[in-house]
């Protein structure tokens, strides 16, 4: 990174953080830290709730996904207007009614205070680990990449965002978020229109489609019912849905940020802002990935994305096999960039079926490169099982370094750390209050005075921090941390959203019979993880449906027995 | 008094009024139905759009 980098990285990040503790000084009470003044506009909400779900991740991996694999993943976000549609009708009206701070809450409300603490107690367990690879997740990449030691960058971003969330609690989270979101989406349309601008002479952009298409990274949608293909219509519109349902509605993180407006109808515009321009914004960086993978048919890239891996293979006895194997990719790059160049060059005069064979002759000789690219692949594998071959994280971040002008380097770093300083600020914010609002005010010391009350949260906050922190720095003992940590989401989001779901929508059913079927849910899940294959991502649904089921089994049991 | 306890107290929920069993209401028919049809006609053009690149150029 050139000195100008540094200059943008800084002035946009340190900037951002001064501007939200500037803006939201002088808060003095409990309340005000908690809800953020509840005087947040819907514009404020919309990009909060946009920023908290946008993490780091998702900046690295999505465009490199689409380098990969082509733009299917947007499908999956096709269930999540509907829900912001389904969560504004029900359930805003009844948060916003009972003024409360916490999602669970109403839970209290609506069944009793053992059902509040144990969903409260479910969301802590599975979102303090999650904060943690909030700042692990991009800390691992950038310190990879830019030499960056992995500790100081982990520590740096987790005492920034302790720093801010703390001195203006929930309002600092939303004004700088949206700072953040604007950075975010103004850094990524930056990068599209120099990615577009770096296309070789005589690659139009619909040259640019062309090929992209003929390789098969414009095919959006998949109306198949194929249950082996991930990503299709039919998937992203019913498991979509039901992701989006548990996470917006019933995920502190989320619903603080709709809370804290200054009415339901602003908290309603939010959250329909999001279900208006969070597909386009799938669909936006996915196309920076198309465009990179583009940009790579014509400009060699390297074998293997993940350079300080490959060197480390390079250096060992295995480095002749993998520089026979870079050689073969080499000669196989060049040759399919002849056939790209050509096929590009003929289209206009071309007809039909020559511009038919054109796409054959460029699908054959791709096939050629990814053949090589896996060889490769596989000496770094055979020479260390240890090494992640998976390198699509590497990716965009790679083209960024490589190619992009200095000053625009530094705007795109600060979009990833921008992304996982406004997550994991969320996270933190969330963990905070849901200590302090469902169990230490609620059970622990009741009777304080608001000062009290105000210092706590803070504490509470930075204790939060410091264990996302310590998370962070030691996730690297652990293999496949990030797998790990879904995996646990998966495992309490069905029961959370299940009993959030009786309460919602099953009036009869009572607070013992939710209780004593999440519970049962809980254990019935747990023990279908050890002992059966089923993927994690079933276990939502299970979940949930097991909390359904079981709760109304209950409540007639319970009816009969008191007849 | 806790905040916990003071939310059964506010005025949209007169005292006197039993505080549990706050389940989803019907969406009230205040014009938001409208902005509801709106996200989900986006939603509809979005992927006839994506559907049409794909068909264009897939």
């Amino acid at each position: 990174m050139s000195n100008l980098d540094w200059v943008v990285l800084a002035v946009t990040l340190l900037g951002v953080v001064a501007w939200g503790v500037w803006r939201t000084r002088g808060i003095t009470s409990a309340d005000a830290y908690l809800r953020g003044g509840a005087d947040a506009r819907w514009h404020t909400i919309g990009l909060s709730i946009m920023a908290t779900q946008a993490s780091a991740i998702t900046f690295l991996s999505t465009p490199g996904q689409a380098w990969e694999n082509g733009m299917g993943f947007v499908q999956f976000y096709f269930g999540l207007p509907i829900a912001m549609v389904l969560l504004s009708a029900f359930v805003l009206p009844v948060y916003h009614r009972l003024k409360v701070i916490t999602a669970y809450e109403y839970l209290e409300q609506r069944f009793d205070r053992p059902t509040r603490q144990l969903a409260a107690l479910l969301f802590l367990l599975q979102r303090g680990l999650a904060a943690g690879i909030t700042i692990y997740a991009p800390a691992i990449i950038l310190s990879t990449l830019l030499g960056w030691p992995l500790d100081s960058t982990c520590l740096a971003i987790g005492a920034l965002v302790i720093f801010y969330t703390v001195s203006g609690g929930t309002r600092a989270v939303s004004q700088t978020q949206k700072q953040q979101m604007i950075v975010i989406m103004g850094g990524m349309i930056a990068a599209l229109i120099y990615v577009l601008g770096s296309l070789p002479e005589g690659v139009t952009f619909a040259g640019a489609l062309e090929v992209a298409g003929a390789l098969g990274h414009l095919d959006v949608v998949d109306f198949s019912f194929d249950p082996n293909t991930r990503y299709t219509f039919w998937s992203g519109i019913t498991g979509g849905l039901f992701l989006a349902m548990s996470y917006f509605g019933t995920d502190q993180s989320q619903v603080q940020r709709y809370l804290a407006s200054e009415s339901l109808t602003q908290s309603r515009l939010g959250l329909l802002m999001n279900g208006l321009l969070k597909v386009p914004m799938q669909f936006l960086i996915l196309f920076i990935g198309v465009m990179v993978f583009v940009f790579y048919l014509f400009v060699e890239p390297p074998a293997f994305f993940n350079r300080p891996a490959r060197d480390v293979v390079a250096a060992s006895a295995s480095a002749e096999a993998l520089g026979e194997a870079e050689a073969a990719f080499h000669l196989a790059f060049e040759k399919r960039r002849l056939v790209a160049t050509e096929h590009v060059a003929s289209l206009e005069a071309a007809s039909e079926s020559q511009r038919m064979a054109g796409r054959e002759r460029l699908r054959a000789a791709h096939a050629d490169v990814q053949r090589s690219r896996e060889a490769v692949k596989d000496v770094i594998r055979a020479a260390n099982p240890d090494l992640e071959t998976n390198d699509t994280d590497y990716v965009f971040l790679t083209f960024v370094l490589s190619f992009l002008p200095a000053g625009l380097v530094g705007l795109v770093i600060a979009v990833v750390l921008s992304a996982a300083m406004s997550s994991t600020a969320s996270e933190l914010n969330a963990l905070g209050t849901t200590t302090i609002v469902d169990f230490y005010r609620r059970s622990w010391v009741p009777d304080a005075d608001d000062r009290h009350y105000l210092l706590a949260s803070k504490g509470f906050t930075v204790a939060w921090g410091l264990v996302a922190i310590t998370f962070a720095t030691w996730a690297s003992l652990l293999e496949n941390l990030i797998e790990a940590v879904n995996i646990i989401g998966s495992l309490f989001y069905g029961t959370i959203l299940g009993i959030f779901l009786v309460g919602f929508f099953l009036k009869s059913i009572g607070a013992t019979a939710v209780f004593r079927a999440a519970l049962v849910s809980q254990t019935l899940v747990a023990f279908l993880f050890f002992t059966s294959d089923l993927g994690f991502l079933w276990f939502n649904a299970l979940g949930c449906t097991f909390v359904v089921v079981l709760a109304t089994l209950a409540q007639n049991v319970f009816a009969h027995s008191r007849t | 008094m806790i905040l916990v306890l003071s939310v059964t107290e506010t005025p949209e929920q007169p005292k006197g009024s039993p505080p549990k069993n706050q389940t989803a209401e019907q969406p009230e028919d205040d014009g938001w139905g409208k902005a509801y049809v709106l996200v989900l006609v986006a939603l509809g053009v979005n992927v006839f759009l994506y559907w049409l690149l794909g068909y264009t150029y897939g």
